[in-house]
């Protein structure tokens, strides 16, 4: 894919590619051609206006990168966004790597979102190979996408909990996130949900290391029901302190419009009042319904993330009581050894991940990419975030970039 | 006062030789000596010149009695240090300087010497006329002088009718002797002196005139002027005694002046306009400190004697700090400023690196003193005006004690926002990095070495400062307790209610904790690093800026401060207002508006009208007469 091309993701999954197009032609040009670098580059000028660079080590961070605010004191006039420190050029070194092998580089684009990056590109290998996974993957996938949602959204009401100071909040939360964290431990082997899917499979629930898979499932779906019920009570209670809700209401907001403009996808678009969950039409997720809400600030956000980590565990129950009922033997169909055919093909997977839509575009010779470009939700989300930080002040700052639930690794890849 | 005769002729020499700028000012430097030991010959020995009758009622004549005494001697040591500094820094400016900071020193002396009323508003006018030229010395300053010679002129009106009112009751215009005082010829002396002493709301003309006049003539508007006004209210209440209602206006008034100066002081970005602040804050913590002095004296008690003493002696020693301390940060400022041709804090970072370690350390003493730290003159002042506002209790109407605990709680704030004010100034000019600006070569040694002597002065004057209650006649201020030798204790009461000794302080931080930094310090325990900045080095567009600093003060106090936020494109600023500046928007609209209708119905050019006038004004004077 050159450079500035676009990936036009539908509400349905459908995807088309626009190549090569002008820069008019895109409103957020400037975003996809330097995604490798920076995003924004405006300057402030006048009396005591200076750059201030928070990053890319700094306290506070807990990745690398930098955001250059310009300010005369507390106000936010402009925000650039420096990704160079973090780029680690993973797609280039997927390039002349045997589709299988590059799995596990793929999940390393970003920690917090390994899951839905494995997906997105196991999905696009597959369309591209004519790869068929089987229903059974299907679910198990769905599960793995859920548990990542589940655990990303209450890191992400942890951190805006810790940033307002709500102390007692946040120490639950932080209970519930290790919850969440175990949960994946038990059901997948990996507290981050890393090597537990690969082209045209997933692997079975549960590692031996954990006992019968039949039992484990059973202490998974009580744990589940347990943080959503938790999590519902800390939920409306967070809402009850006008502390917490100070921080949260009308601080950086953004209106559908420009979210639809620069491309942000998943909650943050949600939070805008936009219906837009590739889940919506997807078959495996059968009786879904989109969380949104209307004001488009760090509280919509927020709202909707706890409203979809009650939803996520909604789904993974269900799928894991269905698994339950097909019984121990069933659960590990796909412990399979899968042919990888030497062919050539090219496509595009997407996945709705955590933060938003992944989108990952491969092109594969005889086995072997030759082309990989990712399309991760991170880099439209700064843009927003950049956006919905000016004219606010640095106390703002902690909760416009955690409501955001955006990441460094992932933008800067 | 043969000393103060001759320096009466050196500085007339020093006006006639102002072709030699450095020997004219150094005339000036002559005569302050002369007037230093003039000042302290008559502290003992009060003296006066003949008194030369003009016509009945009238006569004129000099003296220095003691309190004259005490005011000449505190004086002369910064006319010296100003006048030895403009020898190096004059070269920079005029001839015509040189005369006019030789006739300011000397309208100055007469005021200090007057016993009459002409001989002082003579002089009075002279330094006021002879600044106006002073800050005319640079282009583009007319606005600014003329704004200061409206209130100086304004203050010399109000003195006009003061003293003609004290010739209606006396029928003489001596201020020497018994002198009957009538109300209104104390409101109108005190209107022409705290007009001088920059009191809010007269003090919108500083941040014009301070910083666009040479340092050294601004240090002479901040220092030796105000403390003219200073002198002037000391002087009128010798003969007026203290009115209650004049102690409860003047605290008051010197409450709010103070934190009215500390928090506009907080937020100035100019290397000039931030002492010019801090010069209204002073003479606020003065004038309520003298406030206090007045309202406790009416009381009658010992107790309450003893504390309208105390807070008159509190207000003696904050004004002479803030004489020599304000004195040292104009002096360091300017030496900056002119090395740098740079007006605000934002653009002369690193002084001891790129102009030198003497203004660097002038600014660190100047600024340390004005924020209070010990063993600095300031610390003392400032600490025994809050020592004797604490003694409020000790009045016993409520509503005395609730105004003195307010005026308490504004000069505290005051102090604290001056601190912060001073720790902005001292952070970024004195200690800031430096950026590798390119300095002005200019012949420096008066400019270091008159810097120096202050720099000597703050710091001893602060750890001697029992000599100095010694000297100004308070011994019984002075105890001894605790291991303390007499007479190196302040105490605040008798029974004692606070202490402090600046002297110890000065040897157990000294003597003791002195060496162990050294032992620390060579120790070599440690190692130098840059300091952490997300792991890069700044670059010059990311340094904190002066704005940066005090933003969070003007948002919170927006209202107060009258904060804007402009933004246009890609400018932003953020601009503030002093309030009392519509004060006189407003007033020079309604001049506007009157001169216009004015000049439209009364005086529109018409020949019949001004005939018409004429044949009114013939007959009016033909019927009174």
């Amino acid at each position: 894919m050159s450079e500035g091309s676009q990936i036009i993701v539908a509400d349905d999954g459908r995807v088309a590619l626009r190549d090569s197009l002008k820069e008019e032609n895109i409103p957020n040009f400037e975003i996809l051609k330097n995604r490798d670098s920076r995003i924004g580059s405006d300057e402030v000028f006048g009396d005591g206006v200076f750059d201030f660079r928070y990053g890319p080590v700094t306290s506070g961070f807990i990745e690398s990168g930098s955001f250059h605010i310009y300010t005369y004191g507390e106000r936010m006039l402009a925000v650039n966004i420096d990704l160079s420190t973090k780029h680690r050029g993973i797609e280039k070194s997927c390039v002349g790597l045997p589709v299988t092998d590059a799995v596990r580089k793929v999940e390393n684009i970003c920690g917090n979102f390994a899951f839905s990056h494995s997906v997105a590109y196991s999905r696009a290998v597959e369309s591209a190979l004519a790869i068929k996974p089987t229903e059974t993957t299907k679910k198990l996938r769905v599960i793995g996408l859920e548990l990542e949602r589940l655990y990303n959204h209450l890191f992400v009401a942890t951190r805006l909990a810790g940033s307002a100071a709500q102390k007692v909040l946040n120490a639950h939360l932080l209970y519930l996130f290790e919850e969440a964290l175990r949960v994946n431990q038990l059901l997948t082997g990996s507290r981050n949900l890393k090597d537990f899917n690969s082209i045209g499979k997933a692997k079975p629930l549960s590692t031996e290391s954990f006992g019968p898979s039949i039992e484990s499932i059973g202490i998974a779906r009580y744990q589940l029901s347990r943080i959503q019920e938790r999590l519902a009570d800390l939920y409306g209670r967070s809402l009850e302190s006008e502390n917490f809700m100070d921080r949260l209401h009308e601080t950086a907001t953004l209106n559908a419009e420009r979210a639809v403009a620069i491309g942000v996808t998943g909650p943050s678009l949600r939070a805008c009042g936009v219906e837009f969950d590739l889940r919506k039409s997807d078959p495996d997720y059968p009786d879904f319904k989109v969380v949104k809400m209307e004001q488009g600030d760090a509280l919509a956000r927020y709202e909707v993330r706890c409203l979809e980590v009650m939803e996520s565990a909604r789904i993974v129950g269900r799928m894991l009581d269905s698994l339950y009922k097909l019984g121990a033997a069933n659960v590990h169909p796909v412990d399979i050894e899968l042919e990888i055919p030497s062919s050539s093909g090219t496509s595009v997977g997407v996945c709705e991940s955590p933060t938003g839509v992944i989108a990952t575009y491969v092109e594969i010779k005889k086995g072997t990419i030759v082309d990989l470009y990712i399309s991760t939700p991170s880099l439209f989300g700064f843009a927003a975030m950049r956006e919905a930080m000016v004219g606010q002040i640095f106390t703002d700052f902690p909760f416009a970039l955690d409501s955001f639930g955006v990441s460094f690794a992932d933008a800067a890849r | 006062m043969l000393f103060v005769y001759l320096a009466f002729a050196t500085l007339l020499l020093g006006m006639v030789l102002s072709v030699n700028r450095p020997l004219s000012f150094g005339l000036a430097s002559s005569s302050s000596l002369l007037m230093f030991i003039g000042g302290i010959s008559c502290l003992f020995h009060p003296a006066s010149s003949p008194q030369y009758y003009l016509m009945p009622g009238l006569s004129i004549g000099i003296g220095v009695d003691h309190t004259t005494a005490i005011f000449l001697v505190a004086t002369s040591i910064a006319f010296f240090a100003i006048s030895f500094y403009s020898k190096d820094f004059g070269r920079l400016f005029s001839r015509k300087m040189a005369a006019f900071h030789n006739l300011t020193l000397f309208g100055m002396l007469l005021v200090m010497t007057a016993q009459d009323s002409i001989n002082f508003l003579i002089g009075w006018e002279l330094m006021t006329i002879a600044l106006y030229f002073q800050i005319l010395e640079r282009k583009g300053s007319y606005e600014s002088a003329f704004s200061f010679l409206a209130f100086g002129e304004l203050s010399a009106i109000s003195l006009l009718l003061a003293f003609a009112s004290l010739f209606v009751t006396n029928g003489s215009f001596t201020l020497t002797g018994n002198v009957a005082a009538n109300p209104f010829f104390l409101v109108m002396a005190t209107l022409g002196f705290i007009v001088k002493m920059d009191a809010v709301p007269f003090h919108t003309w500083i941040t014009g005139a301070y910083s666009k006049a040479p340092s050294n003539t601004a240090a002479m508007l901040s220092a030796p002027l105000t403390f003219m006004g200073f002198y002037g209210l000391v002087r009128i209440l010798s003969f007026t005694g203290y009115p209650k209602w004049w102690g409860i206006i003047v605290l008051v008034f010197g409450a709010i002046s103070a934190f009215w100066g500390g928090m506009q002081a907080a937020a100035e970005r100019s290397l000039k306009k931030l002492p010019a602040y801090s010069t209204v804050e002073n003479n606020g913590i003065i004038l309520a400190a003298l406030g206090l002095s007045a309202i406790a004296a009416t009381y009658g008690t010992p107790e309450t004697q003893t504390l309208s003493q105390f807070a008159l002696l509190a207000s003696m020693i904050v004004a002479f700090a803030h004489l020599i301390s304000k004195s040292l940060l104009f002096e360091s400022v300017g030496h900056a400023k002119e090395s740098l041709q740079e007006e605000e804090i934002d653009n002369v970072r690193g002084i001891w690196r790129n102009v030198g370690s003497v203004p660097a350390l002038g600014l660190l003493t100047s600024g340390l003193s004005f924020s209070a730290f010990p063993p600095t003159i300031g610390f003392v002042g400032e600490w025994m005006v809050l020592e004797a506002m604490f003694q409020s209790y000790k009045l016993t109407s409520n509503v005395d004690r609730l105004l003195a605990a307010f005026a308490g709680i504004m000069v505290a704030l005051a102090i604290g926002l001056a601190g912060f004010a001073m720790v902005k100034l001292i952070g970024y000019t004195a200690l800031g990095p430096d950026h590798g600006r390119e300095t002005r070569k200019m012949k420096s040694a008066s400019i270091k070495l008159s810097q120096i002597f202050l720099i000597l002065l703050i710091v001893l004057s602060g750890v001697f400062a029992p000599l100095i209650v010694r000297f100004l006649g308070y011994n019984q201020f002075l105890t001894g307790v605790l291991g303390v030798p007499t007479p190196l204790l302040i105490a605040s009461s008798n029974p004692i209610f606070g202490v402090i000794s600046p002297t110890m302080f000065f040897i157990v931080v000294g003597v003791i904790l002195i060496p162990l930094v050294v032992i620390f310090l060579t120790r070599r325990t440690h190692r130098k690093v840059e300091a952490w900045n997300g792991g890069m080095s700044l670059t010059e567009d990311e340094y904190f800026t002066v704005p940066a600093y005090s933003f969070v003060l003007e948002y919170v106090l927006r209202k107060v401060y009258r904060t804007k936020e402009l933004r246009n494109g890609y400018n932003a600023e953020v601009v503030n207002k002093d309030i009392a500046e519509y004060i006189y928007e407003y007033a020079d609209k309604g001049v506007r508006t009157i001169s216009r209708f004015v000049g439209r119905n009364l005086m529109s050019g018409k020949i019949s009208w001004y005939v018409l006038y004429i044949v009114i004004v013939f007959i009016l004077a033909f019927i009174l007469a």
